[in-house]
């Protein structure tokens, strides 16, 4: 007998009837639900027990979330959710069904944004030589040094500096932008940042009737610090972080 | 890592930020320093901001993609086994 096979899983949406999407999913799938009373999860088959998270995955996975948005209220799931069978998925509606519902109902009518701050590199440079006494001193004891043992170290000195500068930025800039975006925001979260040059990581839920109220925020504050900080604005996307429900294992 | 960026500034070496960046992963990726899941994908996010930012050529993340996805796997299994 054929093991029962994996579903791999985009979200919940409400909807008590059985569907098939006409749009493909991760590894050209076709998108189906499988129902509980009001309830379905959206997703498709696949004979991996694990996705590997390429660009083209997860790019089919956000794809498929963007058309049932299209329809629906979608409550998120992150990539790479992979149930074991189609009975298991049922038992996950089933035994988180209460739960899956009140999160439906509130987070309906919601969005999730997303805004990345990174400081930007010449500007930084800028600063530095406008500024600082000790940057134009070291840039020639830098020139001068006797050995590339000294000249290393100096130069961790001045990466020192730069260091300042961009946790200063992060006090004046990065900081006063989630704070101003917050109060325009139901929920604010700040995430772990990427990369060096990134001084703000954070997704707000709002309310989607005021997204062009929170992105017309968000292109003021990005024309008042342009120059020193370069801005990321991703949305409207389905609430990834703002789901407050920890699913019951059925396994 | 900030110093590759002062570099191009002190002394004139064409050495960018970005390219400094890319070094520091492919020398992870060699050294076998990425242990956790979390920092494979942490550095796969670093390479997408790149390839958006025109810092990193699409071939160029072809390749770290597929170096990083093989260490994921690796990784996988050996907590598998663990």
């Amino acid at each position: 007998m054929m093991p029962p096979q994996s579903k791999y899983i985009y979200g919940i949406i409400e909807e008590p009837k059985p569907r098939k999407f006409s749009f493909c999913g991760v590894v050209e799938a076709g998108v189906y639900t499988i129902n509980y009373q009001n309830l379905a999860a959206v997703v498709s088959d696949t004979e991996l027990q694990e996705i590997d998270p390429t660009r083209r995955n997860v790019h089919a996975h956000t794809v498929v979330q963007d058309e049932l948005l299209k329809e629906y209220f979608l409550l998120p799931m992150g990539f790479g959710m992979i149930a074991r069978s189609e009975d298991e998925v049922r038992r996950l509606l089933e035994k988180n069904y209460h739960g899956l519902v009140s999160e439906l109902k509130r987070l309906t009518g919601k969005i999730e944004v997303e805004l990345k701050v990174f400081w930007d590199g010449e500007a930084i440079i800028k600063e530095l030589q406008s500024k600082s006494e000790e940057f134009s001193k070291l840039k020639v004891k830098i020139k001068t040094a006797s050995s590339p043992v000294e000249a290393r170290s100096l130069m961790v000195e001045a990466g020192e500096l730069v260091e300042h500068i961009a946790l200063d930025w992060k006090a004046k800039y990065a900081e006063r932008v989630y704070e101003i975006l917050k109060g325009l925001s139901l929920e604010a979260k700040s995430n772990s940042l990427v990369g060096v040059k990134n001084l703000l990581n954070t997704s707000f839920l709002i309310e989607k009737s005021r997204e062009s109220e929170f992105k017309g925020k968000v292109y003021k504050l990005d024309a008042e610090y342009q120059g020193r900080v370069n801005f990321k604005y991703i949305g409207p996307l389905p609430p990834y972080n703002f789901v407050n429900l920890k699913l019951e294992s059925v396994k | 890592m900030i110093t590759g960026l002062l570099f191009d500034v002190l002394v004139g070496v064409p050495l960018t930020l970005a390219r400094e960046i890319l070094g520091k992963i492919r020398g992870e990726i060699d050294r076998e320093r990425l242990i956790t899941e979390d920092s494979i994908k942490e550095e796969l996010q670093q390479l997408q901001l790149m390839l958006q930012d025109g810092e990193l050529s699409n071939e160029e993340y072809e390749e770290l993609e597929a170096r990083l996805i093989e260490r994921l796997r690796a990784v996988r299994e050996y907590q598998k086994g663990v």
